[in-house]
C-alpha cells in the first residue's frame, strides 16, 4: 500500500493547538471563578470573614473500660481538675491582687503565676494552663472565691486510671499522650496533639476499639474567638470496653501467694483456655505512666534490672526443668521407647560418652519405673529415655503439646519460647547437634525456653479429659459504653493430644503422686478438698565449675536457680492449671514455688464462682 | 554535537519560573503555619528541605537522557506495581487508608511516584504505535489498560484523587495522540452510562463528598465546613487581600488542613484577586512551557514524555483551585510546590527534570 493512501494523520500542529485550547479553557474557567469570589461576591464574604462566628471543635470521646471476667473494672477514666487562666479576662489594675490570691490558694510562687499570665505564649484570649491535677480542698477554695478571680477556669480533664495499681501492671499496659512524631505519621490520622494512645499491653493491642471516636461541635465565637455557644453538634462515640477473663480476686490472691519475690504465676481454665489471672513480679503502676513521667523516672523504669516492665508470665523465658519430662515422659511412651513397667537403676549419675551426668539426688533413686520417676523427678531415667527418643522425637512431641509457639493470647508479645531440634541447631548454631545434649533437654535443660504461661498451657493440655489443648485467651469480648456486648471472642482448640488414654492415665497418676506420695517433691501444694496433681522444676541458670556442688545460699542470687511448679485441680475432674515460676529462688520448686501453687488453687476453691462462669459459657467446649 | 552539549541547552527560563513558584509557595506556607498556637510552625523549614532535595533530584533527571527512559519504561512501571500492590497488602494491619510504604527509615507513596511512570510507559507504548492516529479501539486499548490497571489499585487504597490522576495522566496521552469521532462518541456515552456502577463503586465517605460538595450545608461539620470556610477565606480576600500574615480564617483556625490541600484558600485570603492571579498565570506559563517542549521534542517518544508529565501538573493545578474554589468536590490532592509534603514537591522537581532533559536534548542525535 502507498503511504499517501491511508488517511492523513492529525496534523501535530492542530493537535498541540487543541492542547493550548484546553489548558487556557480551564484556567479561564478558574479565573473567572475567583473572579467571581474575590470581586462580585467578595464584600460578601469579607463581611462573613468579619463576622465568622462558626467554628468546629472537637469532642473527645471517653476511652472504653477494662473489666475483669466479673465485671470489675480494672482501667477506667475519671476526671482531673486543671486550673486554667485566660489573660484577656484578667483586668491589669487587679493583677497583682489576684496572682497574691491564687498563689496562696494554689501553694503556687507568685512570680511563676505572673510569668504563666505574662509570659510569651499563644493568642491571649486562649486558656493556659496554671496549675494541673488540683486538689479537692484547691477546687472548692476556687470555687468560693471565683468572683474574686477573673479569668480563672477550672477545667476538667480526663486521666486514665488504674483502680488496682501494679496488680495487672504489664498485662494491661499504660496510656501515654501521643509524640509529634507518631501525629506526623498517616497511620495516626485521627489522632490530634493531646490524644492519649495506648502504648504498651492490653491498652496498646486493643487501641482501636478502647478509643471510640471524637465528635465535633460547631461552636459560635466572638471576634476574639471566646465561644459563645454549641449550635450544632456530633456527639463522640466512647471507646468500647475490654472484658478480661482475668479473674481479679483470683489475681490478686496469687500475687499475694508469690509475695515479694520476683517472678510469675500464670493461672488457665482447663476446659476453655481462658487465662484467669497473669501475675509478673515486680511490676509498675501504669497510673503513674499515665500521669506521664519524667525522662529520668522513665530511665529509671526501664534500666531496672528486675525488669518491672516486662510481663514475666508471656514474655519470661525460662528452661522448664524438670516440668518439662511430663513431655519425654509422653513422647517415651506414645514411641513406644519405654513401657509403664520399664526401669532404670539410678546410682545417682548417668555416664554418657566417658562422662557423667548427674542426678539432683546424690544417692541415687535405685530401680524406678516411670511413674516412680517421675514422682521423685530422677533425672537419670529421664537421660536414658532422652537418648533413647533422641532429640528429635523431643522436639516433636513438645511442639505437638504446646511448646516452643505461643499460645495464642489476643495480645502482642507473647513470646514463642525455644524447643531445639538438630535442624535448629544447624541453622541457629552453624553446629551438628551433639548427643550429650539431647541428656540436659530430656530433663528440661539446655536450649529449651518456656514462658510460664505455656507451662501451664501445658498442664492444662495434659489435665483435660479428652486431651484437647486449647488456645489460652485474655479477652472474651468488647462491648459498648452501656455494656451490651459488641464482640465475643470464640474459644478455639489448639490441637488434639493424640496420646493413647492409658499413657495420658500413666501420667496424670503420676503427677498426682508428686502430690501425695511419700516421696513425692510437690507435696507442700496440697489443697484440702481440692486435690492437686503437679510437678516440680529446678531450672539451672548457669553451671559454674566454681559453684558446682555449692550450697544456693552462698552463690549471688543472680546466679541461683529458678524454681518451677506447674500443676492442676482438682486431680478428678480438673478446672484449672497453674505453673508457678519464682526466679533464683535458691531453694528446689517443691520448697518455693509448690507453696505458691497451693495457695493460689486455694484462691481458686474458696472463691467458687468462675467455675460457675466458666460452666455457663457458650457450649464450645466438650463435656463429658 | 558534543555528548555534553546539552550542558548549554538548559533551559533556564523554565527553571527561574520554577524557583520563583517555589518561593511564592514557601511565603504562603509560612504564613499558613504561623498559627497562634504555633502547631504547624516548622513545616516551610521542613519544605524548602524537601524543595533542596528535589532540586538535586532534578539535576539528575537533566543530566540522565530522557531517552533511557523509553527502555526502562516497562520495568519502572512495573515495579511502581509492585509498590502498590505491597501498600495494599502492608496497609491490612494498619488503620484506615494505607498510602505509604515504610522502607527502613524512609516513607514513601508509590501512588505519587506512579503519575511520573504512568506518563513514562504511556508515552513508551503510544510512541511504538505503527498505525496513524486517529486511533481506534485497536490502537488503544494497551494504553487504557495500562493506566487503568495502577488506578485501579490506588483506588483500593483508598485514594479517589490519585487514582483520578493516574488514569487522567495516560487518558492525556492517549487523547493527544488523537481518538477517532465515533469511538471518542462511544466513550462519552459510555462514561455517562458507567457512571451509577462508578458511584456504587466508591466508599462511603467518597459519596459522602461528593454529595457534600452538591450541597455542603448537608455536613456542616466535616467536609462541607472545609467547602464553606475555603470559600469565604478565598473570597474575603477580595481584589488585594488582607496582608501577608493578616488573614483571619487562618489566624483564628477556622479553615483546616490549610498548610496542604487547602493552601490556596490562604493565598486567596491574604493577597486576594491579584496574587491568586499571578500565581495562576505563573501555572499556566508552566504548562504551557511544557507544552512547547513537546512541540519541539525531536523523537515521539519525547514528545509524548513531556505531554504526559505536562498533563500531571495541569491535573493538579486545575483540581487543586477547583477544589478550594468550591467548583469541584474534595478529593485531596495537593497544589504543586504550595502544599506541605515531601512527595509531592519530589514529584514536581522530576517532573520539571524530564522536561529539561527533553529541552535540552532537542538537536542531539541518537543514544
Amino acid at each position: 500500500m502507498i503511504p499517501g493512501m491511508l488517511p492523513a494523520p492529525l496534523p501535530l500542529r492542530r493537535r498541540f493547538l487543541w492542547c493550548v485550547v484546553a489548558v487556557l479553557a480551564v484556567f479561564g474557567v478558574l479565573g473567572l471563578r475567583l473572579l467571581y469570589l474575590q470581586v462580585l461576591e467578595g464584600s460578601r464574604y469579607r463581611y462573613l470573614s468579619e463576622n465568622n462566628r462558626i467554628r468546629l471543635e472537637r469532642v473527645l470521646a471517653p476511652r472504653g473500660m477494662i473489666l475483669d471476667r466479673n465485671g470489675e473494672i480494672l482501667a477506667e477514666v475519671r476526671a482531673t481538675f486543671d486550673a486554667l487562666v485566660i489573660p484577656a479576662e484578667m483586668p491589669r489594675g487587679e493583677r497583682g491582687r489576684v496572682y497574691a490570691h491564687l498563689a496562696e490558694t494554689l501553694q503556687m510562687d507568685p512570680e511563676l503565676i505572673a510569668l504563666v499570665v505574662e509570659g510569651p505564649g499563644p493568642a491571649r484570649w486562649k486558656p493556659r494552663i496554671l496549675d494541673r491535677r488540683l486538689s479537692r480542698p484547691e477546687m472548692a477554695r476556687l470555687e468560693v472565691h471565683r468572683l474574686e478571680l477573673p479569668g480563672v477556669v477550672v477545667q476538667a480533664t480526663p486521666v486514665r486510671f488504674y483502680p488496682f495499681a501494679d496488680l495487672l501492671g504489664s498485662v494491661l499496659g499504660y496510656v501515654g499522650e501521643i509524640s509529634g512524631d507518631e501525629l506526623r505519621q498517616p497511620a495516626y490520622a485521627e489522632y490530634e496533639a493531646g490524644d492519649a494512645i495506648g502504648r504498651t499491653g492490653l491498652e496498646w493491642a486493643w487501641e482501636g476499639e478502647l478509643r471510640g471516636e471524637a465528635g465535633g461541635q460547631q461552636v459560635e465565637v466572638d471576634v476574639r474567638g471566646r465561644k459563645l455557644q454549641v449550635l450544632a453538634e456530633r456527639p463522640a462515640r466512647p471507646g468500647r470496653n475490654v472484658v478480661l477473663t482475668i479473674d481479679r480476686r483470683l489475681q490478686q490472691a496469687a500475687a499475694e501467694a508469690l509475695g515479694p519475690a520476683a517472678g510469675a504465676v500464670a493461672v488457665v481454665s482447663v476446659r476453655s483456655g481462658d487465662v484467669l489471672a497473669l501475675v509478673s513480679r515486680p511490676s509498675f503502676d501504669p497510673n503513674v505512666l499515665a500521669r506521664g513521667v519524667t525522662a529520668e523516672e522513665w530511665a529509671a523504669l526501664s534500666a531496672d534490672p528486675l525488669h518491672p516492665l516486662q510481663n514475666r508470665a508471656m514474655q519470661g523465658l525460662y528452661p522448664p526443668a524438670s516440668t518439662f519430662k511430663v513431655v519425654t515422659a509422653l513422647a517415651g511412651l506414645a514411641e513406644g521407647v519405654v513401657t509403664p513397667l520399664t526401669r532404670v537403676f539410678c546410682s545417682g549419675a548417668y555416664t554418657f560418652a566417658g562422662r557423667p551426668y548427674r542426678c539432683w539426688k546424690k544417692t541415687g533413686h535405685g530401680s524406678v519405673n516411670l511413674r516412680e520417676a517421675l514422682i521423685q523427678s530422677c533425672d537419670v531415667y529421664f537421660y536414658q529415655l532422652g537418648i533413647d527418643l533422641g532429640i528429635d522425637a523431643i522436639h516433636r512431641h513438645s511442639l505437638a503439646l504446646g511448646l516452643g509457639k505461643p499460645t495464642g493470647l489476643d495480645m502482642q508479645g507473647e513470646k514463642a519460647g525455644l524447643v531445639p531440634s538438630k535442624e535448629w541447631k544447624r541453622r541457629a548454631r552453624g553446629e551438628p547437634w551433639y548427643t550429650g545434649e539431647t541428656l540436659s533437654v530430656a530433663i528440661g535443660q539446655g536450649y529449651l525456653l518456656s514462658t510460664p504461661l505455656q507451662i501451664a498451657s501445658l498442664m492444662a493440655g495434659v489435665a483435660h479429659p479428652d486431651g484437647v489443648r486449647m488456645r489460652s485467651r485474655i479477652v472474651s469480648g468488647t462491648e459498648d459504653s452501656q455494656g451490651r456486648p459488641i464482640l465475643e471472642a470464640g474459644r478455639r482448640e489448639a490441637g488434639r493430644l493424640e496420646y493413647r488414654r492409658a499413657h495420658l492415665d500413666l501420667v496424670r497418676d503420676a503427677l498426682r503422686g508428686v502430690v501425695t506420695s511419700e516421696r513425692g517433691t510437690g507435696r507442700r501444694s496440697e489443697v484440702t478438698d481440692f486435690p492437686v496433681a503437679g510437678k516440680t522444676g529446678t531450672a539451672q541458670v548457669v553451671k559454674l565449675p566454681a559453684e558446682a556442688g555449692l550450697p544456693q545460699d552462698l552463690i549471688p542470687r543472680e546466679h541461683r536457680d529458678h524454681a518451677w511448679f506447674a500443676c492442676y485441680a482438682p486431680a478428678h475432674d480438673p478446672e484449672i492449671a497453674v505453673a508457678v515460676l519464682v526466679e533464683h529462688a535458691g531453694e528446689g520448686g517443691g520448697a518455693v514455688a509448690a507453696p505458691v501453687a497451693r495457695k493460689v488453687v486455694e484462691a481458686y476453691r474458696d472463691l467458687g464462682s468462675q467455675r460457675h462462669a466458666g460452666a455457663k459459657a457458650p457450649g464450645q467446649e466438650p463435656r463429658l | 554535537m558534543s555528548r555534553r552539549a546539552w550542558l548549554g541547552q538548559i533551559d533556564y527560563g523554565l527553571v527561574g519560573l520554577v524557583l520563583l513558584l517555589s518561593g511564592l509557595g514557601l511565603v504562603v506556607l509560612w504564613s499558613a503555619s504561623h498559627g497562634p498556637d504555633g502547631e504547624v510552625a516548622g513545616h516551610a523549614a521542613r519544605q524548602l528541605r524537601w524543595m533542596a532535595v528535589g532540586l538535586a533530584a532534578m539535576l539528575v533527571a537533566l543530566a540522565l537522557d530522557y531517552r533511557h527512559l523509553d527502555n526502562w519504561a516497562v520495568a519502572l512501571y512495573l515495579v511502581h506495581l509492585v509498590l502498590l500492590a505491597a501498600v495494599l497488602l502492608a496497609g491490612k494491619t494498619s488503620m484506615g487508608a494505607q498510602r505509604w510504604l515504610q522502607l527502613g527509615g524512609l516513607r514513601f507513596q508509590p501512588s505519587e511516584f506512579m503519575k511520573i511512570a504512568m506518563a513514562i510507559m504511556a508515552a513508551h507504548v503510544l510512541s511504538r504505535e505503527a498505525a496513524p492516529p486517529p486511533y481506534g479501539v485497536r490502537q488503544i486499548w494497551k494504553p487504557a489498560l495500562a493506566a487503568l490497571v495502577p488506578a485501579a489499585m490506588i483506588l483500593l487504597q483508598p485514594d479517589l484523587g490519585t487514582a483520578v490522576l493516574v488514569a487522567g495522566v495516560g487518558g492525556a496521552a492517549i487523547l493527544f495522540q488523537g481518538l477517532r469521532r465515533r469511538l471518542l462518541a462511544v466513550l462519552g456515552a459510555g462514561v455517562v452510562a458507567l457512571a451509577p456502577l462508578g458511584w456504587s463503586m466508591l466508599h462511603d465517605y467518597q459519596r459522602q463528598r461528593i454529595l457534600t460538595f452538591l450541597n455542603p450545608e448537608r455536613d456542616p461539620l466535616g467536609a462541607g465546613y472545609h467547602i464553606i470556610q475555603s470559600k469565604i477565606a478565598v473570597g474575603s480576600g477580595q481584589v488585594l487581600g488582607k496582608g501577608f500574615l493578616q488573614g483571619t480564617q487562618v489566624r483564628l483556625q477556622f479553615l483546616p488542613e490549610r498548610h496542604t490541600d487547602f493552601i490556596f484558600s490562604v493565598l486567596g485570603e491574604e493577597w486576594g484577586l491579584a496574587g491568586c492571579g499571578l500565581v495562576l498565570l505563573l501555572y499556566a506559563l508552566l504548562i504551557l512551557w511544557g507544552i512547547d517542549i513537546a512541540a519541539k521534542a525531536k523523537d515521539p517518544f519525547g514528545r509524548l514524555l513531556a505531554v504526559g508529565v505536562t498533563s500531571i501538573l495541569f491535573f493538579h493545578v486545575g483540581v487543586n483551585v477547583g477544589m478550594v474554589s468550591g467548583l469541584l468536590p474534595v478529593v485531596g490532592v495537593p497544589l504543586p510546590l504550595f502544599s506541605y509534603g515531601g512527595s509531592s514537591v519530589l514529584t514536581t522537581y522530576v517532573i520539571v527534570g524530564i522536561l529539561l532533559s527533553i529541552r535540552a536534548r532537542r538537536f542531539s542525535r541518537g543514544l
